[in-house]
């Protein structure tokens, strides 16, 4: 019997999880017989199947070729790398924004007219 | 203490891995996914691992806390930082093991940086070979310093406490199929730490699985 977590993730991987995921994200039925009080074992699947829906997506854009689907090693290296540079991006942007000003250069102050 | 683990650690940690795994199939897993509700036979027995309800929470909490006071009387158990000082005093450094785990995960990431830019350029299969090794090294080599760190550990007061309430929230909340009713599976704590030891890593199992936030 394999690695707990190693068969988790080949159950998340597998065509029919993957189907019935993206199936369930978009028509709203729910995954699991219960609908609340997820259990510890549950949660992880569920993002393990997160995580392989991501990893599909970008192969099927053409981001990355399915080489990264042939072992467990490479999918979790490619996501480190995938959040980090979703991170720098993140930050430039976030530079760029503070650098630009937000208001106008002319002012226009209104003063409430004086009562005499 | 070496940094270095030897091969008779890396068996030890193989083995303790492949004890865990060994009465847990993957169809088994995949129920225990599905639903909730954990139920499974064993030697002909139906059995279920049931959500405890407030007054068994209750009953654990004040298991813990008797258990607790218990072994903090008892001279023969110590404190995790008790333990520390007397291991330091030994010259084995618990809190370097734990850096030691966190140097290696900063580097683990570093490498995964690499490799998933490698994969993004499509490089050659033998340079993300290399990277890949080098993770995995550095995964088996954490695992075992975790490993080591969690046996040398194992007797302090903090550790036999949470052994102890897993043991007890397992005899609460497990119950067995007698004609068409569910009734409690063990009849009192000791029934349940005499039984079968396969049964027990099942139960286990399921509780550490099914259940958040008990202990």
């Amino acid at each position: 019997m394999k690695d707990l977590l190693a068969t988790l993730r080949r159950l998340a991987k597998n065509d029919y999880y993957q189907a019935l995921y993206s199936s369930a994200k978009e028509l709203g039925f729910q995954l699991f017989q219960n609908s609340t009080d997820l259990t510890k074992i549950q949660l992880w699947f569920l993002s393990y199947m997160s995580m392989y829906a991501s990893i599909n997506m970008d192969v099927s854009l053409g981001e990355i070729s399915d080489r990264v689907l042939e072992n467990e090693t490479y999918e979790d290296a490619y996501l480190v790398y995938k959040r980090r540079n979703g991170k720098e991006a993140k930050k430039q942007t976030n530079t760029k924004t503070s650098n630009t000003r937000v208001l106008p250069s002319t002012q226009w102050v209104f003063r409430k007219k004086k009562v005499e | 203490m070496s940094d270095e683990l030897n091969q008779e650690q890396k068996e030890a940690v193989k083995t303790v891995q492949e004890q865990i795994n060994q009465s847990l199939d993957e169809d088994f897993i995949e129920d225990v996914v599905k639903n909730n509700i954990c139920e499974f036979t064993y030697k002909e027995i139906r059995y279920r691992v049931i959500k405890p309800n407030y007054q068994q929470k209750q009953d654990i909490y004040k298991e813990r806390v008797k258990k607790f006071t218990s072994l903090l009387k008892d001279k023969d158990y110590s404190l995790e930082k008790d333990l520390k000082q007397t291991y330091l005093s030994r010259d084995i450094d618990i809190d370097s093991m734990t850096k030691n785990i966190k140097n290696l995960e900063n580097k683990k990431i570093d490498l995964q940086i690499k490799l998933g830019s490698l994969l993004k350029k499509e490089a050659s299969d033998d340079d993300c070979s290399i990277l890949k090794k080098e993770i995995e090294d550095i995964v088996q080599e954490q695992r075992a310093i975790a490993y080591e760190k969690q046996n040398l550990l194992e007797f302090s007061i903090e550790n036999q406490i949470i052994l102890h309430i897993y043991n007890y929230m397992t005899y609460i909340v497990t119950e067995k199929l007698v004609g068409d009713k569910w009734v409690k599976a063990f009849s009192s704590f000791e029934e349940f730490m005499s039984s079968d030891e396969d049964l027990v890593t099942k139960l286990a199992f399921l509780i550490t699985m099914t259940n958040r936030d008990l202990v």
